[in-house]
């Protein structure tokens, strides 16, 4: 933890202490009340949790808006260490500072696609960071890097990755300014595209649904009715 | 830059208690400022919405080729009447078509021409000619401003965002009256349709930047008139209402309203209907206007969408006959 410290924002080390000194390893932060007492606006909270959470030092999962599960990464419990998957984010990281893979979007589209489950999520955990270098570059964000833990949340549901990848691509290509929370961004637009997503889904059910037609046409002799009188 | 003043909760009993002492001295179903329809036409619609209510904007939304137009154009010289009252004007913000096109479909529906696309082919009846000119002699005498595309669009061009040499500042600057050298003030306002308005461009963060428009026109409502925005909605229930999810989820515009209105014409989202329906619809079709607002609740108008003279007007349902409401649909 401590090779961590020297890249937090004063906010964040604020956040960690006051969430290292509760001692409750697992803790629900209620936004509002949490930033009253630290003095702090919200907005600033919420950009600290996302700060400690990019560096593995605590697991920031928002279960509302205004609630917050977080989990202390300690010293004997490293959540970002998760066997089968450290290789990945090692291979990941090695990989931060090269450009070697021409088309993440397509490793992510095919890891979906492997019929293994645990080397099927590996693979796509190592494609959505690829995506993730390819969007953030290293260079321009070297404290936002997309850790194993959030690349698991990204895939929480059975989601693809290939879906993922796409969403962030396009959301970082469509950007009018520069991203200066790439988490938070990107949070926004998977947001947006899941809301879409059922949107979608409820206007194919209200398809199937359909209206009454009976009624439909009763009207339409009313109408007619009116329409001579 | 303007400074906010604080108000008090006590300002605002105060003002509570004036409206409430001029309601009881004036009780009336139409509590609005104005009225869409005049009395007889558009009834129903006036009783629901309360008429229309100061410093609100309002969307009306519909699918593409739904009537959205033709059902607000069909208001405007209704509210110019009672605008000319008050000394103010009513101001168009037309980016489909030219102030020319706009004007000559108010007219016609103002003179009841059975096949409007006769005026340019010359072939109205000697009725119709007499009244069609009457009515642009009607519209003539009322205060009615355009702001106008300088070419109509067709189809496809009118469904491209920002597709009209119009921007929000030439639009805010109509509204406030600073083009006007008589300097009226506006009594009520329409754009027509918010898509087309050149701040926005394709390849640039659509959501956001229609969501800063659509803020930036209810401003301009609050503080200046009412004024109701079109838009098209991309993402309505095919083949049952549309719902507000459906404006608010697609283009964030309806996130911005004091009001909403949803047309919808079921019949145009029914697959496969035999030739012998299609017979059955040829003079017309039922439509429905869904409003929520804030403050004055909700309801639905029924429609009929003449379709020869290409114009709604409301239908009059009877109590006990049942509007066909879709059922709800399952949301995950």
């Amino acid at each position: 933890m401590e090779e961590h410290l020297g890249w937090l924002s004063p906010e964040a080390s604020q956040v960690l202490l006051a969430l290292l000194l509760a001692r409750v390893p697992r803790t629900e932060v209620k936004i509002v009340e949490f930033a009253l007492l630290l003095g702090m606006r919200r907005s600033t909270l919420i950009l600290a949790l996302e700060e400690l959470s990019s560096l593995g030092l605590i697991e920031s999962i928002p279960q509302t808006p205004a609630i917050f599960l977080v989990t202390l990464a300690t010293s004997q419990e490293q959540p970002v260490r998760i066997s089968g998957v450290e290789v990945a984010e090692e291979e990941a990281t090695k990989r931060r500072t090269e450009d070697e893979s021409p088309d993440p979007l397509t490793a992510c589209r095919e890891a979906d696609s492997l019929e293994d489950p645990n080397l099927r999520r590996d693979r796509q955990i190592r494609g959505l960071i690829m995506v993730w270098n390819r969007a953030f570059p290293e260079a321009d964000y070297p404290y936002q890097r997309l850790t194993v833990d959030a690349a698991k949340r990204y895939l929480s549901g059975g989601k693809a990755a290939g879906d993922i990848g796409a969403i962030i691509l396009d959301a970082v290509e469509h950007a009018t300014d520069r991203i200066v929370s790439p988490r938070g961004f990107i949070a926004r637009a998977l947001a947006n595209a899941e809301a879409r997503a059922n949107e979608s889904q409820s206007q194919s059910q209200s398809e199937g649904a359909g209206v009454d037609t009976d009624a439909l046409w009763r009207l339409v002799a009313l109408g007619k009715e009116q329409y001579h009188a | 830059m303007r400074k906010r003043q604080a108000r008090t909760a006590a300002d605002v009993s105060d003002q509570l208690l004036s409206e409430l002492e001029e309601a009881l001295g004036h009780p009336q179903d139409i509590f609005g400022y104005g009225r869409y329809g005049d009395g007889e036409q558009w009834s129903h619609l006036d009783m629901m919405t309360g008429g229309l209510q100061d410093k609100t904007l309002a969307v009306m939304a519909a699918r593409p080729k739904r009537g959205k137009s033709m059902l607000v154009a069909g208001w405007v010289p209704l509210i110019a009447e009672q605008a000319s009252e008050r000394g103010e004007v009513v101001r168009v913000v037309t980016l489909e078509m030219q102030r020319k096109s706009y004007q000559r479909r108010m007219a016609a529906i103002r003179a009841q021409i059975k096949d409007p696309m006769n005026i340019r082919r010359g072939k109205l009846t000697p009725e119709e000619v007499v009244r069609y000119k009457q009515a642009l002699m009607d519209i003539a005498s009322l205060p009615i401003q355009y702001l106008s595309n300088e070419e109509d669009l067709d189809e496809d061009e009118a469904l491209q965002l920002g597709n009209s040499g119009v921007t929000f500042k030439d639009i805010k600057a109509f509204i406030e009256g600073r083009a006007d050298p008589d300097g009226y003030a506006t009594y009520w306002w329409v754009v027509d349709h918010i898509g087309l308005i050149s701040d926005l461009t394709p390849d640039g963060n659509v959501t956001t930047s229609i969501y800063s428009l659509a803020n930036k026109l209810a401003n301009l409502a609050h503080r200046e008139a009412a004024g109701m925005v079109i838009t098209h909605l991309t993402r309505a229930s095919t083949g049952g209402m549309p719902t507000i999810e459906s404006i608010a989820g697609s283009d964030q515009v309806g996130r911005n309203a004091d009001q909403i209105f949803l047309l919808s014409r079921p019949f145009m989202d029914l697959p496969d209907l035999t030739e012998e329906q299609q017979e059955q619809l040829k003079e017309g079709e039922p439509g429905f206007l869904q409003f929520f607002s804030r403050d004055e609740g909700s309801g639905i108008d029924t429609l009929w969408w003449d379709r020869e003279r290409a114009t709604f007007r409301e239908l009059v349902v009877p109590e006990g006959v049942e509007l066909p409401m879709p059922k709800k649909a399952n949301k995950k």
